[in-house]
């Protein structure tokens, strides 16, 4: 009993320091930044070689850029007061891809992603979103703007099913 | 931990070469990689965009004299000219003084001390079209007179450094015409660096010319083809073409390479460098540069053919200040026994917005090239910006 807690607990250790969301993003003019959090609540399930989650959310909060008033104006583009997470529902991958519907500020999208295993209990989802189609346009400070399209890396903790 | 290793690793850059020098090109480590987010010239120098202003006070400079109750987002609004809203929307207007306190030769028996101001500039932009697609820049400055020329009479104590005007034609592609610094290199602040010294590529070099630049996700290109200064008489006009190509390695490394050919009656030059600029971490960076610069002295009949190396690493303490390991080396090609190392450890502080508070050792262990012993100097610089 108590090897099982202790592996449980090991378990759950393990997928909260390998998941992690990286999301890069491109200034105009010249330069990019990385949007990271390394909060991920939930986690996959393998079956075979299916891969599925029901739900994956990433808290708005948890998001950082590397400057303060550049997270501040991101949480407040990612309308952090009325949806503070970020979430991935239906979740099914098999050989390598695999799709989702994923809600950002409100706004839900299926898109398609690509996927490979990190390790032996993370899988790496790879995938490319345009802002403007979660309704998020013409992000700009003081003339300093992102590309509309960003790459997001997510390194998501699995169990085998 | 971390910024042992970030210490480490510049360490691990430096010394195989034993040579390097400083500057803003650091701030890569943002994710700034081209120049043009904080400045209108799309290679630095020069006045700060609105942009800039707001990255400088809500970023770079400290917030230990700020009360706590000020947001990143107030500081940012007043970064504006003299801390008040712009009463013409298309103008930006700008301040910017240094003065250097320099002890040099700290133990020998010549230990003197002076004060220069270096620079006491005013600036004026005029932002013509939206998404400052269309730009006049001005400046009109102080310029102290050399301590090699303190005797002459013919010098002009006040100059334009910059006096163009650009227009982004797209978003990825800009035209800019007049005067302006030569594209070359990695554009330190530091007077002294051998990068600046050795390739002519200093505080008053500027020339007038054309520059062509394109910028997109992955490569920073610029072709400059340049007549010299037109306040020059016209027989020390070096006139030529500069090119800078950079490419985008990773999200805060670009590597790149410099070429330069100029010619006037006089002289004519020949150099070529390469580059890398990398963050590390949040708000470290390393820069690295190595060049050759071939100058031939027409009227002797001769030519100086050197090298040049430097690496300058910026590492974050807090907000506000950074520590600064500057190493850079020199090495004439034709004497071999012409070689000159130096290592500059240093302290750069932004205690609030506007100021800039730096303190430098320049420590040479051995200078064939001057037959002088090892030396070692210390600069203050106090950066002042309105």
């Amino acid at each position: 009993m108590m090897a099982m807690i202790f592996a449980l607990l090991y378990s759950s250790l393990a997928f909260s320091d390998t998941a992690k969301i990286t999301v890069k993003v491109a200034m105009f003019p010249g330069g990019s930044f990385e949007v990271t959090s390394n909060e991920v609540v939930g986690s996959g399930l393998k079956k075979g070689d299916k891969y599925s989650a029901a739900e994956l959310k990433v808290p708005v909060k948890s998001l950082v850029t590397g400057i303060d008033l550049r997270d501040t104006h991101m949480r407040e583009r990612l309308r952090e007061k009325e949806f503070p997470y970020i979430t991935a529902k239906n979740i099914d991958a098999k050989d390598g891809t695999g799709t989702a519907t994923i809600t950002i500020a409100g706004v839900t999208q299926k898109l398609d992603f690509k996927f490979k295993n990190a390790d032996n209990q993370t899988a790496e989802a790879t995938f490319k979103i345009k802002l403007s189609d979660f309704k998020i346009s013409e992000i700009s400070y003081l003339g300093v703007g992102i590309e509309d399209e960003i790459e997001v890396i997510a390194n998501v903790g699995y169990q085998p099913g | 931990m971390k910024r042992f290793y970030v210490a480490l690793l510049s360490v691990f850059f430096t010394l195989p070469w034993t040579r390097p020098s400083f500057g803003y090109p650091n701030f890569i480590s943002y994710g700034y990689q081209s120049c043009m987010s904080c400045h209108y010239n799309p290679y630095g120098n020069g006045p700060l965009t609105d942009y800039g202003r707001a990255v400088a006070t809500s970023e770079i400079s400290s917030r230990y004299f700020v009360d706590e109750k000020v947001t990143d987002e107030e500081l940012a609004k007043r970064s504006s000219f003299l801390g008040h809203p712009n009463p013409i929307e298309w103008l930006r207007p700008s301040l910017n003084y240094r003065g250097l306190s320099l002890t040099s030769n700290l133990s020998g028996t010549e230990r003197s001390t002076r004060f220069v101001n270096m620079d006491l500039s005013m600036s004026l932009v005029a932002k013509l079209l939206s998404s400052d697609s269309l730009i006049l820049v001005g400046q009109i400055a102080y310029a102290p007179t050399p301590i090699a020329l303190a005797g002459s009479q013919n010098i002009k104590n006040y100059r334009s450094r910059e006096f163009y005007a650009g227009y982004r034609i797209t978003k990825n592609f800009g035209v800019y015409g007049g005067l302006m610094d030569k594209v070359f290199g990695i554009r330190i602040p530091d007077h002294i660096a051998y990068s600046r010294t050795l390739t002519g590529l200093n505080q008053n070099d500027q020339t007038h010319g054309i520059l062509f630049h394109f910028v997109n996700k992955s490569l920073e290109l610029g072709i400059q083809p340049f007549i010299g200064n037109l306040v020059q008489n016209i027989t020390l006009r070096q006139k030529g073409v500069t090119t800078q190509v950079e490419f985008t390695a990773a999200d805060t490394t670009r590597l790149g390479m410099s070429y330069l050919k100029s010619e006037s009656e006089f002289t004519a030059v020949q150099m070529a460098a390469t580059h890398l600029r990398t963050g590390v971490g949040h708000a470290n960076s390393i820069l690295a540069e190595f060049g050759r610069v071939n100058r031939q002295l027409k009227t002797q009949q001769t030519t100086e053919v050197n090298d040049y190396a430097m690496t300058q690493s910026q590492l974050r303490i807090t907000r506000g200040a950074w520590a600064i390991l500057t190493l850079e080396g020199k090495k004439s090609t034709s004497d071999p026994n012409h070689v000159a190392t130096r290592i500059a450890p240093g302290i750069q502080i932004f205690p609030r917005q506007n100021i800039e508070v730096r303190a430098d050792a320049y420590i040479t262990p051995n200078s064939t090239a001057n037959n002088t012993p090892p030396q070692c100097d210390l600069a203050a610089q106090l950066h002042l910006w309105f």
